[in-house]
């Protein structure tokens, strides 16, 4: 892994502007969810109306749209479930769960054929749901093919061991750490945001005060996506979160909405 | 896009960032370094400038260091309450697997400047919060009607609902103050807080989705407390989920403001 230098860019240094509210500023959540999951939040979003009601209702404009129905409940099936639930709406995109290639549930190349034929740009690995190991003999051949087209890989960040030993062992691997927990793992990640650029982070739990504006300062604010965590966490906590972040309106349009613009506009399943 | 909430406050935030003006009380926090995970903003001055930021007017907390060693770190506390009398209230943290220290510090607390009540981090101590070494707390909570802040967690043996409904029995006149309003069970919180007129659901941390909605559907408006542990939390995403959870313009300034303003209202 290469040491990335810090990205203090005049576009991007948070001391160069007073921070500012921004009402309308575009917000594209990389992490919401539908589904009815076994053990439900309060109030689930269990179909495309639930989530777009409270998108209207806290002022985001889309969103990436991953299955909450697992694991009990195979990922063929809701990657299917999830693609034809976006098909009917402008505002949402579907992100697929992935399986490894060595049981055919799910061989690289009908994968890779499928999310073209979805439109689908992001995948999501939870080993620990679908029982497997998040390393380079199982997921060698997957992560080599999604790293070569750029496709991102949501990753819930539980076990930084392996995240470390995955971003080291694939350092084209497009990793997207989600579902940080709201205790701050500035220690976990910033080992990963110093020195790949290809790690991201998702910022829904991360609620820390004072964290994102650090980062931004630190490394720029490049690699950090906004995320609700809806249906389980609210979307009116992160979202105003990050319009009034005291950072400057570019790096809030980065992280708002055009980092995971880029990464979906890169993506080449 | 533009939020399609109909809310005066949810406008004030969106338009001005803030919510300066209507003097937002923060029930729960804490201050200082903290060894669990790096905070940037955790010196009172830092602290005082996120407040000033989100529109944050009082804030009540334990500093972190006397949640570990009550003696060193109820003293910080003091310090910087002295230094921001206008901004801060504390509660003295005991910790009831040290019952000197705790007697003392209930011996002492009259003497103590800006000290509203106590906390207890129960769950954490393993020291359930009815053992004996508690009650010349509760005993003077209830005898001077003092707020006491708990640590509470679905599930948790030492400051469960078991452990707060028999407190709050014993000692009507203290202020039961659930901390995580007993995160993840929070039938039982709102149960408590519905049933017991000395308790009260804080909501730092417990701001799963439609947790607020759901207090205030279930008629408890009056007894949630807004709070964020800052320097843990930017107060910002509290804020916003009280702003936009589904309830009255009325509630959210009840549980912004004036549940606590009824608390702590003489004392600040």
């Amino acid at each position: 892994m290469k040491k990335i230098m810090r990205r203090r860019t005049a576009k991007t240094d948070a001391r160069q502007l007073p921070a500012y509210p921004a009402p309308d500023l575009r917000l594209f959540d990389c992490y919401a969810h539908i589904g009815s999951p076994c053990q439900p939040p309060l109030y689930p979003a269990l179909d495309a109306e639930a989530l777009l009601a409270e998108m209207d209702f806290c002022g985001v404009d889309a969103a990436l749209v991953h299955s909450a129905n697992t694991p009990l409940a195979s990922p063929v099936v809701c990657n299917q479930e999830i693609a034809d639930l976006c098909r009917l709406h402008r505002r949402l995109q579907p992100a697929w769960d992935i399986l490894p290639p060595q049981t055919d549930e799910m061989p690289v190349e009908r994968l890779l054929r499928d999310m073209r034929a979805a439109g689908v740009k992001v995948l999501r690995a939870r080993p620990d749901e679908y029982r497997f190991a998040m390393n380079a003999l199982t997921c060698g051949e997957l992560f080599e093919e999604i790293s070569a087209r750029r496709i991102p890989l949501f990753w819930a960040a539980r076990d930084w061991g392996r995240m470390h030993e995955i971003v080291r062992d694939f350092p084209r691997l497009r990793v997207v750490a989600c579902d940080l927990g709201c205790w701050g793992s500035d220690r976990y990640f910033r080992p990963l945001l110093a020195t790949s650029e290809n790690f991201y982070l998702e910022i829904s739990s991360y609620e820390l005060d004072g964290g994102i504006t650090r980062l931004v300062r630190k490394y720029g604010a490049e690699r950090i996506l906004f995320g609700s965590g809806f249906h389980y966490r609210p979307m009116g906590g992160a979202s105003l979160l990050v319009r009034n972040l005291d950072i400057p309106r570019q790096a809030k349009e980065m992280i708002g909405h055009a980092n995971l613009e880029r990464l979906l506009r890169e993506s080449k399943p | 896009m533009r939020a399609k909430i109909r809310s005066a406050l949810a406008e004030q935030l969106l338009e001005t960032g803030g919510l300066h003006g209507l003097g937002v009380i923060d029930s729960h926090g804490h201050m200082g370094p903290f060894g669990g995970f790096l905070m940037p903003n955790a010196e009172a001055a830092d602290m005082v400038r996120t407040m000033d930021r989100c529109g944050i007017a009082w804030l009540v907390f334990s500093h972190h260091e006397a949640l570990q060693n009550t003696i060193k770190g109820n003293a910080k506390a003091q310090a910087a309450i002295d230094m921001y009398p206008r901004r801060f209230r504390g509660y003295y943290a005991v910790n009831p697997a040290y019952p000197d220290w705790l007697r003392a510090g209930v011996e002492n607390f009259e003497q103590l400047r800006g000290f509203v009540g106590y906390k207890i981090l129960a769950g954490y101590y393993r020291t359930a919060i009815d053992l004996p070494a508690c009650r010349p707390l509760w005993e003077q909570a209830h005898e001077k009607r003092l707020p006491v802040l708990l640590h509470t967690w679905g599930g948790d043996q030492y400051a469960g609902p078991a452990q707060v409904e028999k407190i709050a029995r014993r000692y009507p006149r203290a202020i039961i103050i659930m901390g995580h309003s007993m995160y993840g069970d929070w039938d039982s919180a709102i149960r408590l807080a519905k049933r017991y007129g000395n308790v009260y659901c804080e909501l730092c941390a417990a701001y799963a989705t439609g947790v607020i909605r759901k207090m205030v559907e279930d008629g408890i408006e009056d007894k949630i407390l807004f709070g964020t542990d800052l320097p843990w939390f930017d107060p910002m995403y509290g804020i916003g989920c009280v702003v936009f959870a589904r309830i009255s313009e009325t509630a959210r300034r009840k549980i912004l403001r004036e549940n606590a303003l009824r608390l702590f209202g003489a004392a600040l």
